[in-house]
């Protein structure tokens, strides 16, 4: 009873006081001392100084002229959202060759953009970062925003984030910046062990951010932040003992109560909202690393598609064309090509599909009128892991003949989708097609081309045919769980 | 920086052997502990599990953990430049994106690098919980082989059945029906020709035959094979890699289906 009470308590707590309550701040080991802050600046940048990495954005950053500046900020820093530095790298040198300034983008078009795109991921981005360049040389006068407020309002594709990154990296301005890498260092410099999926908990954040950074060099603060973050203070086993503020780090001097200065005593008060859950404590074991603190991933969908490679012969006898179609101008993989691919039911591997096959088959006879099937074979399925979904791909070859009225530009698609093409198999290696129909691709062609795999190819129908007792194939995901990334 | 020096190259050949033919890419993780390999195949039903540990190198060193996305069609190429009594070096820095291959000969009078571009790898890692199998079978590796190549002219699928008798292998197929059976040597003069069984309660297990001849690619790596099996669950194929380490794979078992009739 009494602890209900408490609970009721800290409910009212929350929607009375304000979290970004400075009091509340101080009191707890939220929150840096005047002092502390200053003397985190200047190691900060001292180590960025020295440590930072050498990436072809960081020179044209320090561009004299200040639209080349915000352009390559820009670019830079919408790649590389949820994507890897060592990724970026070879898509930014390619974009920046092609397109070197904001005029140069937005005089492309989009099927070029998502072209150069391909395999980065999060296709909407390359589309968005073509509109803004687009908005700005058009509605603009060319002249990009500098203020961090204004690129959030004005540009599309540009959130808090990218906005305070090419406000403080291209144009000086005094503005804290939030990632990922810098949500794990102040966590764990100011001790926060909320739940940091919650906005009011990134808020604080953000708060801290703005007040941390240092307002002669706002650019290399927090680039210097971020760098530390994704090379020192790491997610798992961080390297404590090489890092330039460990000093002043609340989780540090926490799992290591001897040797760090600062507070003495860190405790978790029960009705903080700041603190670690009183339900999840502090462990020894985890050390620095119990911070940051997220709620629990919901289990990524799994989806099945069946795909229809599509295959007709041409006139040059080595080489087929396949069938591809380009998705609707929205959603998941907006504006790609893919094959012609149906949802399926769920996820695994060896179920009879047929029904899902035909029905399939049905929906794109509308894209092979005046063609015949000359033969629908299984041929392997391909596994790719979206963020949000886990998806299997059960490959098809369907092989079509032209008849003598076969016109190719008669042609049904789905609602929303864009259109069709025929394609051999170099020009699909040079489309706008996604990781997963690579990948999709390349199964076909390991699959179709290595005579391996005849057997598999015939399995489903020839275990009917001879009445043995069929058994079914399980998938490792069946007995072994994922284990938790990141 | 990672290094990590092998006298033996040839190991290193022979592990390639045993990946190859399952996995097109795999991510080598490198730790101070060692190496590790984890990855199924595109079909998601085997899975390969390697394990090489740091002190079984001639040098190793690892500042900093990191994951080396290789593509092993590339890897294999290069490691087919290297010679059986080659000493190979593997090395990275850490932030790279190339991984360097050395290969000295013993005498030191010839050495040849290759530089090998990594790949970006969609990590999928599996727990794999520690279980007490029901039966573990130990066997020459040779004799596995030799099975796994035998039985699979008969059928796709292998049922592998261990009793207190032995161990039998059979399967059935158009032409006919293959049965092996392997009984508890009783008294042998080298351990590695043994065929040993411990076994708590009898299984009976089905499994695709292509798999486990693509297991058995690893049979240069070592003399003897450990089979462990339970009731539904997967089998585990194990070779033991000299001082260094182990190679392991893992199978989902084919069961009944209650559609077919």
């Amino acid at each position: 009873m009494k602890r209900l009470r408490s609970q009721v308590k800290s409910c009212l707590k929350t929607e009375t006081v304000e979290i970004e309550n400075s009091e509340t701040l101080r009191n707890h080991h939220h929150a840096l001392l005047e002092e502390e802050i200053r003397n985190l600046r200047e190691k900060l940048i001292n180590w960025y100084d020295i440590n930072k990495r050498d990436l072809q954005w960081r020179d044209l950053a320090k561009h004299i002229d200040p639209n080349i500046r915000g352009y390559s900020v820009l670019v830079s820093e919408i790649m590389l959202q949820q994507t890897q530095v060592a990724t970026v790298k070879s898509y930014y040198s390619k974009w920046i060759e092609k397109w070197p300034d904001l005029t140069a983008l937005s005089k492309a078009t989009l099927e070029e953009v998502n072209t150069l795109w391909s395999g980065l991921g999060y296709y909407s981005r390359g589309k968005r970062l073509h509109e803004a360049a687009c908005k700005i040389v058009h509605e603009m006068d060319g002249t990009m925003p500098q203020k961090a407020e204004q690129l959030q309002k004005q540009l599309p594709g540009v959130g808090p984030y990218t906005a305070a990154a090419i406000g403080s990296i291209a144009f000086n301005e005094r503005v804290g910046l939030v990632d990922g890498n810098v949500i794990r260092v102040i966590t764990r410099l100011c001790s926060i062990g909320a739940d940091t999926s919650k906005k009011s908990v990134v808020d604080v954040i953000w708060k801290l951010s703005n007040e941390m950074v240092d307002p002669e060099r706002p650019g290399d603060f927090n680039q210097g932040m971020m760098e530390l973050g994704a090379t020192v203070c790491t997610p798992k086993s961080p390297l404590c003992q090489s890092c330039p503020i460990s000093l002043m780090c609340r989780a540090y001097k926490r799992s290591n109560p001897k040797e760090a200065a600062g507070p003495a005593d860190i405790e978790d008060v029960p009705d903080c909202l700041l603190c670690l859950p009183i339900d999840q404590p502090w462990t020894v074991k985890d050390g620095v690393t119990n911070y940051p603190r997220k709620a629990k991933k919901t289990a990524a969908k799994i989806a099945r598609n069946i795909v229809l490679i599509v295959e007709r012969p041409t006139n040059e006898s080595d080489s087929n064309e396949y069938l591809l179609w380009q998705r609707p101008v929205n959603g998941l993989l907006a504006n790609l090509w893919e094959f012609p691919s149906f949802p399926s039911h769920q996820w695994s591997d060896d179920l009879d599909e047929s029904s899902e096959l035909t029905a399939a088959l049905d929906q794109s006879k509308g894209l092979l009128t005046g063609r015949t099937i000359e033969r629908c074979q299984y041929v392997a399925d391909v596994f790719h892991q979206f963020s949000h979904i886990s998806q299997t791909y059960g490959l098809y070859r369907v092989a079509v003949r032209a008849c003598e009225n076969a016109k190719d530009n008669v042609v049904s698609l789905p609602d929303h989708y864009q259109g069709f093409r025929w394609l051999n198999a170099r020009q699909i290696a040079g489309a706008a097609i996604s990781t997963a129909m690579k990948k999709v691709f390349r199964a076909f062609t390991q699959n179709v081309d290595g005579s391996g795999s005849s057997s598999s190819l015939k399995r489903k129908t020839k275990s009917k045919e001879t009445g043995t007792v069929s058994k079914k194939q399980m998938t490792l995901q069946s007995y072994f769980k994922n284990s938790q990334t990141e | 920086m990672f290094e990590a020096r092998l006298l033996q190259g040839s190991l290193l050949k022979k592990v390639m052997e045993a990946l190859k033919d399952l996995l097109n890419e795999a991510a080598w993780d490198c730790s101070d502990a060692g190496i590790q390999l984890q990855a199924m195949d595109n079909s998601h039903v085997s899975l390969v599990s390697l394990n090489l540990r740091a002190e079984g190198f001639d040098k190793y060193r690892c500042d900093r953990n990191l994951s080396m996305g290789m593509n092993l069609g590339s890897m294999s190429k290069i490691l087919k430049c290297a010679s059986n009594e080659d000493i190979i070096t593997i090395k990275a820095q850490d932030n790279a994106d190339t991984v360097t291959f050395v290969f000295e000969s013993p005498e030191q009078d010839k050495v040849s690098d290759y530089e090998m571009k990594l790949m970006n790898l969609d990590q999928e890692h599996l727990g794999i919980p520690e279980t007490d199998y029901a039966c573990t079978i130990r066997l020459p590796s040779s004799e596995f082989a030799r099975i796994c190549r035998d039985l699979s002219q008969f059928g796709e699928s292998m049922v592998i059945s261990c009793t207190k008798e032995g161990v039998r292998f059979s399967a059935t197929g158009d032409i006919g029906t293959g049965n092996i059976k392997l009984a508890q040597s009783a008294k042998v003069d080298k351990e590695e020709e043994a065929v040993v069984i411990e076994m708590q309660e009898p299984v009976s297990l089905t499994f695709a035959c292509r798999y486990l001849n693509s297991f058995t690619k690893a049979t240069s790596l070592s003399k003897s094979v450990q089979l462990s099996m339970s009731p539904e669950v997967p089998l585990v194929v194990e070779y033991k890699i000299e001082d260094i380490g182990h190679v392991r794979y893992y199978l989902a078992p084919k069961i009944e289906d209650e559609e077919a009739a």
